[in-house]
C-alpha cells in the first residue's frame, strides 16, 4: 500500500514489463497513449475512459453517468464489463467496423 | 536439451535460477529422459522436483543418486490455480540455500505428472510475489510417444495442452518405431505447434534436433493441425506478422482484451515482436499466463512473428482484430 494515497499496490501486470519509446521519453507519453487507444475501444460500447492522473486510476463510465474507477487493464475491462449492456469482445464485428472507420 | 546449451543461460534466467517444466503425458518417457540427462549434467546438478499421482512414489526411487534427492510433492491437478505444493517445494529449496544446508542452483527440472497441466505451473512461477524474483520459467519441454503420441492428444485433452505449452517437444521412443512414422510426427508436431523445437530421441539419447517451423516469409497464414494424419476439432494455429515495428500499447491491449473475452480459447501465444522504439521484444503466453515480456539483446530480423493457438476461434477474424487494434492512432 503507498503511504501517502493508500491505494493498494495492484500486481504487475505483463503490459507494464515494456517500455516503449526513448529512455528519455517521459512516461507520461506512453500512459496517454493507453489511454486514447482505450478510448476508441471502449467507444462503440457507448464507454467513456478518463484519466484522473492519479496513481494507475483510469475512470470508466457510461452515458448515463455511471462510473468505476478501475487500475491496470483487467481491471479496466471488468468495469467495462459491467457498464456496458454488450459483452466486450475484441472480434465483435460492430468494434472492428469502429476502429476502421476512426482509422480513415 | 531439457537445461539448454551449457554456459548459456536463457535471456528471462540471467539472475534468477532457470526453470525447466518436464511435461509429458503417462508413460511418454520424462523419467527415462530425465535420468539420461542428470547422468550427462556437471557438479552441481539441477534441483529436480518430481509430481506424481500415486501414493507410492516410484520415479523419485529412479531417479534418487546419493547426494541429489529429488523433491517430491505429491498429488496435483489439472486445474488452472496456484500450485501451492510446487510453490512451497522451490521456497524450500531458497531456504535451504539461504541456511547453508544446500548450494545454489542455478537450474531446476519440474518433472510433472503424466495428467498435470503446464498451465498453472507456469502461473505459479509467473506470479508468486517471491518466487518470481528468484525464478524464471526458462523452457516447457514435453515428451511425446512416438508410438501413441498423435491418439493420446486426440482424445486426452490435458495431453493436447502439454503439447501446445512446449518450447520444446521430445519425440521418445524414436526406436521402437519405424523412422517414416517418425517423420509423419515431426510434421504433426509442427503443424500444431510450430514455436516449438523437435528433438528426437531413444532410450534418452538425442538422435536429432529439428528447428522450429519457419514462419511463412510473406503474410500471416493459419492452418488446422493433422494434415498429416490425426484430426484436432476446432484447434486452429495462426501466424500473426508485420513488416513495420508495431505499437506496444495498442498490442498489448488488443491481446489484454482477447485474453480477457477468449482466454479459455486462446492456447498458446509466443513469437518476438518488433516493437517501435524498442526493438525485439520475447512474448510467450502459456494460455491465459502471460510471462513478463523480456528484451531480446541480439540481433533479430525486422518484423513480427507471433504463433497464436487458439481453439473454436476464427482466424481470419482474430487476424482482422489485431490488425485493427494496430491501427488505432
Amino acid at each position: 500500500m503507498c503511504v501517502l494515497c493508500y491505494e493498494l499496490a495492484p500486481e504487475d501486470h505483463w503490459s507494464d514489463g515494456v517500455r516503449p519509446g526513448e529512455p528519455s521519453a517521459p512516461p507520461l507519453r506512453d500512459r496517454h497513449r493507453r489511454t486514447r487507444i482505450l478510448a476508441a475501444v471502449l467507444a462503440p460500447y457507448g464507454l467513456t475512459v478518463s484519466d484522473p492522473g492519479a496513481g494507475r486510476h483510469l475512470t470508466i463510465a457510461d452515458r448515463k453517468g455511471a462510473a468505476e474507477v478501475a487500475a491496470g487493464l483487467p481491471a479496466v475491462w471488468e468495469a467495462a464489463g459491467r457498464l456496458s449492456s454488450r459483452p466486450l469482445d475484441p472480434l465483435d464485428p460492430v468494434l472492428l467496423a469502429a476502429l476502421a472507420e476512426a482509422g480513415r | 536439451m531439457l537445461l539448454g546449451a551449457p554456459g548459456r543461460p536463457p535471456a528471462a534466467a540471467v539472475s534468477r535460477r532457470a526453470v525447466t517444466v518436464l511435461s509429458g503425458f503417462l508413460g511418454s518417457g520424462k523419467t527415462t529422459l530425465l535420468r539420461g540427462e542428470l547422468g550427462r549434467a556437471g557438479a552441481p546438478g539441477p534441483a529436480v522436483i518430481l509430481n506424481d499421482f500415486g501414493a507410492t512414489m516410484v520415479d523419485d526411487g529412479l531417479l534418487l543418486r546419493s547426494a541429489d534427492a529429488p523433491i517430491v510433492i505429491s498429488g496435483g491437478c489439472a486445474c488452472c490455480t496456484r500450485r501451492e505444493d510446487l510453490a512451497k517445494a522451490l521456497a524450500g529449496l531458497l531456504d535451504a540455500e539461504q541456511r547453508g544446508a544446500a548450494p545454489r542452483r542455478d537450474q531446476v527440472v519440474i518433472e510433472t505428472s503424466g495428467l498435470s497441466d503446464p498451465g498453472p505451473i507456469a502461473f505459479t512461477i509467473a506470479n508468486d510475489p517471491v518466487l518470481r524474483h528468484h525464478y524464471a520459467l526458462a523452457r516447457v519441454c514435453v515428451t511425446v510417444d512416438a508410438m501413441t503420441g498423435i491418439g493420446a492428444a486426440e482424445q486426452h485433452e490435458v495431453a493436447l495442452r502439454q503439447l501446445l505449452a512446449a518450447d520444446e517437444v521430445l519425440i521418445t521412443k524414436a526406436d521402437l518405431v519405424e523412422p517414416e512414422r517418425v517423420e509423419v510426427l515431426l510434421r504433426w508436431v509442427h503443424d500444431l505447434n510450430p514455436s516449438a523445437r523437435v528433438a528426437v530421441t531413444a532410450q534418452g539419447d538425442v538422435l536429432r534436433t529439428v528447428p522450429a517451423a519457419e514462419v511463412r516469409a510473406a503474410g500471416s497464414g493459419s492452418r488446422a493441425p493433422g494434415d498429416e494424419g490425426a484430426h484436432l476439432r476446432g484447434i486452429s494455429t495462426l501466424e500473426l506478422t508485420t513488416r513495420e515495428p508495431l505499437d506496444w500499447q495498442a498490442f498489448s491491449v488488443w491481446l489484454s482484451l482477447l485474453l480477457h473475452r477468449h482466454g479459455p480459447d486462446v492456447l498458446r501465444v509466443k513469437g518476438v515482436l518488433d516493437v517501435r522504439g524498442t526493438g525485439p521484444v520475447a512474448l510467450n503466453a502459456v494460455q491465459h499466463v502471460v510471462h513478463r515480456p523480456e528484451h531480446v539483446a541480439q540481433p533479430m530480423p525486422p518484423g513480427t512473428r507471433l504463433v497464436v493457438i487458439v481453439r473454436d476461434l476464427d482466424p481470419e477474424q482474430l487476424e482482422r482484430s489485431f490488425r485493427a487494434f494496430l491501427t488505432i492512432g
